[in-house]
């Protein structure tokens, strides 16, 4: 009677240590998740497999794509964001698949796929040495604009490798804070480049 | 426990270890220039990698950029090349480690018929016997352009890998 007394406090037991850790303890897929790099629009940002500097960030209402020979606009009850970036391998030719644009309220907005296969946009492949133009446009809603951050990373679900996460806060705008929307943006636009 | 720890924490991981070594080039083994191996049942031998004079329009190429192609000649052994060369991967380090992988270049010369890449030689249906020549092209920094050089990789022989030295 006292053992089996004994077994029933070491089961209770083992079930609230166990039941305490997993509400108390990060989860798995926490564990395992993405392993983020903070940066700054202007800087390098150095991630395992690729480095990035974020040059410029435009919004507008309109965006001129071109592909395949033809041009169309593309227009959105929402604004248009076109980040212009610097891409270059660290150790070995790899893609930079994956661009998330998240607004200041923890919205998340993928890259755009209204734009259709347009060279110079995502995914980008890269070569150590060999530093690529890139650019990632995003579809979002105004209110998702100043305080936003880029995401950045190789895989569409990074886990235990390098997150890039750049917080987005030097781009034209009014004196009210507002960001400067322009009427339209055409990609096929020249990049500005840092230090030119 | 004793048995049974070691026990579960290789049932879990031999999974992971395995795909590790059967998709990774690891282990170097180093060719001289000018020799031929068995690898992946047929025999290959690094002919040359050499800069593309040719090109149509250059002017999208970065400035600091310099295209090569890496030439191999292989003899086929084993016809079963869909299996023994499954995930072939030939690419270019240079000495502190950094790998290229094949580029798509944009005004390169067509190719020569009879010319493969590595992946198309393996679905080609090469009979035993059979020599092909095997070309990949690159695009590498202008100031390492003479020091990487070709490695070879192969599901059926991975996670060994062979690192062939350019001719003189």
């Amino acid at each position: 009677m006292k053992r089996r007394f004994g077994n029933i406090i070491a089961l209770c037991l083992a079930v609230a240590l166990l039941y305490g850790m997993q509400h108390s303890k990060p989860h798995y897929m926490d564990l395992t998740g993405p392993i983020p790099v903070y940066g700054k629009m202007h800087e390098t940002v150095r991630a395992r497999l690729f480095n990035v500097t974020v040059d410029d960030v435009a919004f507008a209402r309109e965006l001129t794509v071109e592909g395949f020979g033809t041009s169309k606009t593309l227009t959105t009850s929402g604004v248009w964001v076109v980040v212009s970036a610097q891409l270059e391998a660290t150790t070995a030719s790899n893609v930079v698949a994956q661009a998330s644009w998240v607004g200041p309220t923890g919205l998340q907005y993928d890259s755009s796929d209204r734009t259709g296969y347009v060279p110079g946009l995502p995914p980008h492949a890269i070569d150590p040495g060999l530093p690529k133009p890139a650019r990632f446009v995003f579809e979002t809603l105004p209110d998702q604009v100043s305080g936003a951050t880029l995401i950045l990373s190789n895989q569409l679900f990074p886990r235990l490798d390098s997150q890039v996460r750049i917080a987005i806060d030097r781009f034209k705008k009014f004196n009210d804070g507002q960001p400067l929307i322009l009427d339209s943006f055409d990609i096929r636009r020249p990049m500005a480049v840092s230090g030119n | 426990m004793i048995v049974l720890i070691p026990l579960t924490l290789f049932e879990t991981s031999y999974d992971s270890v395995r795909e590790l070594l059967s998709g990774n080039d690891l282990w170097p083994k180093d060719v001289a220039a000018g020799e031929t191996v068995r690898f992946g049942g047929s025999n290959w031998q690094f002919v040359s990698l050499k800069p593309v004079e040719v090109l149509k329009t250059a002017s999208s190429l970065p400035s600091s950029s310099v295209p090569l192609t890496a030439r191999f000649l292989v003899e086929i052994g084993n016809p079963d090349l869909q299996n023994l060369w499954l995930g072939c991967s030939i690419r270019l380090v240079d000495p502190v480690g950094r790998l290229w992988q094949p580029a798509s270049i944009p005004g390169m010369p067509s190719v020569a018929e009879g010319i493969k890449s590595c992946g198309a030689a393996a679905f080609s249906g090469a009979q035993s016997g059979e020599r092909m020549v095997i070309e990949e092209s690159f695009l590498v920094p202008r100031e390492v352009a003479t020091e990487v050089r070709p490695t070879l990789g192969v599901g059926s022989e991975r996670p060994s890998y062979l690192r062939f030295a350019r001719p003189l």
